[in-house]
């Protein structure tokens, strides 16, 4: 037997324990190469939203590559440390420390090249339905298939040079002067983990100052967070667990001994590894959960604007000919609508937090007889109707009918005759409630507005289009999505390059330019999300294994003492099940209390739903490999079972 | 007298690509209060029989009787019971687990069996009484002497009063002082509690403490001793048993491993 067939023959053998190793690597390799794939597309760049998400996605291949990096190195890790045993016998033989470094680098080679064709072959095989899939996100018909040179050779290289370089490290793992260390292996009694109270204190202070923090600075929200998470795990768990056995009523009870007692010392064993994987899992949580809430919240924007195009105007001498051209534009679509005109300014009210609306009645008049709404009807001298929605009403909650109301520059005493409730925004001006007044006394203010103010005026043309009943947020395929998102584009660019000082605002385009970022955002996410659930599953999946011998060794005196299978299978069951899911619970509190937090100032409406939704949904994926794991785990220990 | 322990006809074949005959024919009678050693050199098969006694192992044929019931009959599940309630264990290497304290190892067998916290602690607190292991109980595993693990191990073994005390060479890790006591406890949880035990193992003197010795060569019984008044010449006889059954007296380590 050669050397290399020596190392072979350890992997071949060994097969079950490097298997998951061998999957999440070529996982990772497959990820990372779908990704290249979509990077190094020649039609990528047809669209602007394919070369921002080619940006974006050059970003993501660096923290794959990172994660890898991470992965391969630490699952080596506790691979070593798993066969210390095997080590000292080879050292009691004469391998000298460069042989075994030898047999370790091979064999991790061996399992890297596997790992790196396989993941090739899984990402080809993937990369028809990935390019059909992020086709249809950026919004190309299709991304043909192409000879992907340059994606193979990135991933190759990249990979190969992983796990070389890591192979390379693993030297600096074997300690071989402590050959009787390693022949006791693990078998040495653990000591009993320490936990401080002090410490304890310190992070139950840092993760109270993160969350009083996150309204001043994010910055050290995050740092003070992230350190109460760490100590959170390596004391306060730990100590909460010591202060349960103290309770001898709860923990002198069936299985309760046992998996208390073990469960102090596996979280602190285990502690980097959970602190690890609730940091990753509540920044995945918290960046799904935002998406998601700013994608309600794009849709109830679409869903409260009664008006599918808005075109204001500052000079007047560019309204008439850009006008035309967008009557040209829907005309030539074929798209019936009507235009009317609306006049208002702006105006600062005493005892209100919003800017208001003032319009003329007979602008109103043509707003309630498009969108249905109460007449203002005859308004005299003072008299004003106030029109706002519920969600302003409740940020002018003094005003009420036979109120007065004083305004600010220019100076005037209102009285309000009537409110008019609304569920959309009918102010053409985004965010204003509305006074109506008599014609004669706008006539009478606007004249007092200095020429230098006269931004304040606002004269809105504004296009109804019977077909886009605004009633449901648009497909990507509807009309209004699509001519909205052109029209949008056309202002924008006009804007942009000066031709005009006009603003135009298309409901359908601005939802569709929201929607199509939240679609890319969740695109990139669910990506990033799934790779990471893979790996701190994995990761936890290694510690397991690492431990199986020690816990078989228990489980068999303890069954030979009667322990009954039941018995075991519940206390490890509880045990697993905590690795698996404190970190999801964990990172779910702290998402929930993040964004109720942050909500107001991102104006998002309510994010309880989206956290929930995400963290089910991440839930879900870790209740998968904690079924696959923990059934596995608990055949392997009942196999020792008497 | 009522029979604890009665075995009969018990033989067991361990069947593979190589078929071994690891017991023949055994009859065994251990009755209320006895002090029973089971001795012979490696491979002689006592390791077989301390499993079948144990209900670990099932025999190919003949029966094991416990305290008038045969284990062997039961399910899995109520076997685990059965253990659990009708016998007590004694391992070479203790089998304690290290993430408890003294106190909660003894205890565990009762809290299995969901026992009241009360009546728990009062036996604890007898027990660790009795075997001189009060002012460890709090201690971890690690931190306690060899000999008092065995004694912590004794203790988790009789707390649920098994009919039954097996003991797997219950010296064969510890040094000769801690040996004796631990040997001393046995003696004195025989003598003054009428505890009935089953010990195996290769030590001479530790055998010494038995009423009387079962000796075994080739999976057959081949002998039994009884002991007199004097431990001394009990000794000297079971050496002597040992040499005639063809061993050699220097080769008998105390240390099985």
């Amino acid at each position: 037997m050669s050397f290399r067939q020596f190392a072979f023959n350890n992997v071949r053998r060994n097969a079950r324990a490097y298997f998951a190793y061998f999957l999440s690597s070529s996982f990772m390799v497959m990820v990372f190469f779908t990704y290249a794939l979509f990077i190094f597309h020649p039609d990528i760049n047809r669209t602007d939203l394919g070369a921002n998400v080619q940006m974006v996605m050059q970003v993501m291949e660096y923290i794959i590559f990172v994660f890898a990096f991470l992965f391969v190195l630490y699952s080596i890790g506790s691979f070593l440390k798993a066969r210390n045993k095997e080590f000292g016998i080879l050292t009691i033989l004469g391998a000298t420390q460069g042989q075994l470094g030898r047999l370790v680098f091979v064999e991790n080679m061996i399992i890297g090249l596997l790992a790196i064709l396989t993941g090739l072959l899984s990402g080809l095989l993937l990369s028809k339905l990935f390019l059909a899939l992020s086709a249809r996100m950026i919004g190309i018909e299709q991304l043909g298939l192409y000879v992907p040179v340059k994606a193979l050779l990135l991933t190759v290289g990249s990979f190969a040079l992983l796990f070389i370089v890591i192979s390379a490290f693993t030297l600096f793992f074997i300690n071989r002067n402590r050959v009787l260390e390693l022949l006791k292996g693990s078998s040495k009694p653990k000591k009993e983990p320490k936990a401080s109270i002090w410490i304890s204190l310190l992070g139950i202070a840092l993760l109270a100052a993160g969350y009083f923090e996150i309204d001043k600075s994010l910055m050290t929200a995050a740092v003070t967070g992230i350190a109460g998470t760490y100590f959170f795990f390596t004391q306060i768990t730990v100590l909460a667990f010591r202060l349960l056995k103290r309770s001898r009523k709860l923990t002198w009870r069936g299985t309760n001994l046992i998996w208390i007692s073990e469960m102090a010392y596996k979280i602190k064993d285990n502690a980097q590894i959970l602190f690890m994987v609730t940091v990753v899992t509540s920044i995945c949580c918290m960046a799904v959960a935002f998406i998601m809430s700013v994608n309600v919240r794009s849709q109830n924007v679409y869903l409260e604007d009664p008006y599918p195009i808005r075109y204001f105007v500052n000079q007047p001498d560019q309204a008439e000919d850009e006008l035309k051209l967008v009557r040209q534009k829907l005309d030539e679509k074929g798209i019936a609508y009507q235009t009317f005109l609306t006049e208002s300014y702006r105006a600062q009210a005493l005892g209100s937090k919003l800017d208001v609306s003032v319009m003329p009645a007979d602008s109103y008049q043509r707003i309630a007889n498009a969108l249905g709404l109460k007449q203002a009807g005859d308004l005299k001298g003072e008299q004003t109707v106030l029109v706002q929605t519920d969600k302003q009403a409740a940020n002018n909650p003094g005003w009420s009918p036979h109120t007065a109301v004083k305004l600010n520059d220019p100076s005037a005493n209102l009285e309000i005759m009537n409110e008019i409730r609304t569920k959309q925004e009918v102010s053409p001006v985004p965010g204003t409630s509305m006074l109506i007044v008599s014609r004669e006394l706008y006539n009478e203010l606007i004249r007092q507005i200095p020429e230098s103010k006269s931004f304040w005026k606002q004269t809105a043309h504004i296009f109804m289009v019977p077909s886009w009943t605004g009633k449901k947020a648009p497909e990507r395929k509807n009309e209004e999505y699509r001519v909205g998102l052109e029209l949008e584009q056309w202002g924008y660019d006009r804007m942009s390059t000066g031709q005009s000082s006009n603003l135009m605002m298309v409901r359908g385009g601005t939802y569709a330019n929201h929607e199509q970022s939240v679609s890319m955002m969740s695109f990139v996410g669910i990506f990033i999300a799934s790779l990471l659930s893979v790996c701190s599953a994995s990761f936890l999946y290694f510690k397991l294994h690492s431990e199986l011998r020690q816990d078989q060794r228990m489980y068999t005196s303890m069954s030979k003492i009667g322990l009954r299978d039941v018995e075991m299978g519940k206390s490890s069951v509880i045990q697993i099940a905590m690795l698996f899911f404190i970190p999801i619970l964990v990172s779910a509190i702290q998402t929930l209390v993040v964004l109720n937090r942050v909500r107001e100032g991102f104006d998002l409406d309510d994010v309880n739903q989206p956290v929930l939704i995400a963290s089910a949904a991440f839930l879900i994926v870790q209740a998968v490999y904690f079924a696959l794991v923990s059934s596995r785990y608990i055949q392997k220990l009942k196999r020792v079972m008497v | 007298m009522t029979e604890i322990l009665k075995v009969t006809g018990l033989s067991k074949v361990y069947s593979g690509k190589v078929t071994t005959r690891a017991l023949t024919d055994i009859g065994l009678s251990i009755q209320k209060g006895e002090f029973v050693g089971i001795m012979g050199p490696s491979g002689s098969g006592k390791t077989t029989l301390l499993n079948m006694v144990s209900t670990i192992d099932p025999p190919s044929s003949g029966t094991v009787t416990i305290n008038g019931s045969n284990p062997h009959a039961l399910k899995k599940k109520e076997l685990a019971l059965f253990r659990r309630r009708e016998l007590g264990f004694v391992f070479q290497d203790f089998n304690l687990l290290d993430t408890l304290t003294v106190a909660e190892n003894i205890v565990l067998p009762l809290t299995l069996d969901k026992q009241s916290l009360r009546s728990m602690e009062e036996r604890l607190e007898r027990i660790a009484g009795r075997l001189g292991i009060k002012d460890i109980l709090n201690k971890r595993v690690y931190e306690i002497s060899g000999g008092q693990r065995q004694r912590a191990a004794i203790a988790r073994a009789i707390i649920p009063e098994p009919s039954l005390l097996l003991a797997d060479e219950p010296t064969g890790a510890l040094d000769s002082q801690s040996s004796r006591t631990v040997m001393e406890t046995l003696e004195s949880l025989n003598e003054a509690d009428g505890v009935t035990m089953m010990l195996v193992t290769h030590d001479a003197v530790a055998a010494s403490y038995c009423h009387r010795v079962v000796f075994i060569k080739d999976g057959a019984l081949s002998g039994e001793i009884r002991r007199g008044d004097s431990r001394q010449a009990f000794f000297q006889k079971i050496i002597d048993m040992l040499s005639y059954l063809g061993g050699h007296a220097h080769e008998l380590s105390t240390v099985r491993v």
